[in-house]
């Protein structure tokens, strides 16, 4: 027993830096690790705004988080959250902004810790549960025809103001 | 029009470079208002110094609550403490600088309120930043020095005068 402790003081003594690493690399991203993944089933949520792409036919949803429902991350699924999801038209389904629906949900957060969550639905899951009357359809995107024009239109915007201090600070002539 | 052309053609040049390549610059990052901003570095610093009491998200995300709300509002009043330090000391160039950080407090408004999905507020707050960067430059531009000569005028001009009268 004796024996066994020196031995064991002995390795802690000489490797106590690479223990010390190796235990930080273990428990400080364990808690990241928990989130990294996770997976809401049977969330209800509400589509509180939709557009619709025209070039890759992909819906883009704002939607209201109602009841969370099981979930390994309950701080992140909360009533009133609101979340962006991409997804592909469903075929059994015509969505419809106001609608109520219940699907399951899959997420990651892209940068531990700190990082931006993408939210992913699964379109087969998708269930309405509620249409009001005053729902709407997803209409096309009014702004996806400028997309391709934007950086153009940034440096548009940049260069009309270098235009405008220059007339402001132009000399009219020698004596300025 | 006619007589905004060279309205402030009697103004520092150097200055007019510096305030032209600032607002290049922080017009760039505003228009990328979910990108990277050299201010970020500000904020940042701000997290890290108060990470032991609060646990501060940034870049904001979608759990964003309370704490990061609270670290908005720090972050906010940066520029007008700077601002009102400026002023009191007679620094007019500095604080019509400051103003682009009054622009970036606006895009971080944007962020919280992006990343939460409310986009109407969000793109009050875009606009706002922008606009802000637009007062920033015109500000710049006013608030640069004028050539010293206009200043010292009625000094020169008896200068001048009691040296041609010396020659006389």
């Amino acid at each position: 027993m004796k024996a066994a402790l020196t031995a064991f003081n002995t390795l802690a003594r000489r490797n106590l830096l690479r223990l010390t690493l190796l235990t930080m690399l273990i428990l400080l991203p364990a808690g990241l690790w928990a989130l990294i993944g996770f997976g809401p089933e049977n969330a209800t949520f509400r589509i509180i705004d939709a557009v619709q792409y025209q070039q890759t036919g992909l819906l883009s949803l704002d939607i209201e988080i109602i009841t969370p429902g099981p979930d390994l991350a309950p701080h992140i699924m909360v009533p009133g959250r609101r979340f962006n999801l991409g997804l592909a038209e469903p075929k059994n389904l015509e969505l419809k902004i106001g609608q109520k629906l219940r699907g399951s949900f899959s997420g990651a957060i892209k940068d531990l810790q700190n990082g931006q969550i993408m939210m992913h639905v699964d379109p087969a899951s998708l269930k309405i549960i509620e249409e009001p009357a005053d729902s709407c359809e997803i209409v096309y995107s009014d702004w996806e025809p400028y997309f391709d024009w934007l950086p153009h239109l940034k440096v548009a915007f940049i260069a009309f103001w270098w235009l405008i201090a220059s007339l402001l600070v132009y000399r009219r002539n020698a004596q300025d | 029009m006619q007589s905004l052309v060279g309205l402030y053609g009697n103004r520092n040049r150097l200055q007019v470079w510096l305030s032209l390549v600032v607002f290049t610059l922080c017009a760039w990052w505003t228009l990328n208002p979910r990108s990277f901003h050299l201010l970020d570095g500000t904020s940042i610093t701000i997290a890290l110094m108060l990470g032991a009491l609060f646990d501060f998200n940034f870049p904001f995300n979608v759990t964003s609550s309370w704490p990061d709300a609270a670290f908005l509002l720090v972050t906010v009043s940066v520029p007008f403490l700077l601002h009102v330090h400026f002023l009191r000391n007679g620094l007019k160039y500095m604080a019509a600088l400051n103003i682009y950080w009054f622009a970036y407090a606006a895009q971080n408004c944007f962020r919280l309120l992006d990343a939460k999905i409310y986009r109407w507020p969000a793109t009050l707050f875009f606009v706002l930043s922008l606009a802000l960067t637009v007062v920033a430059l015109i500000k710049c531009l006013q608030s640069s020095e004028t050539r010293f000569e206009d200043g010292f005028k009625e000094e020169i001009d008896e200068f001048e005068h009691d040296e041609n009268g010396a020659d006389l």
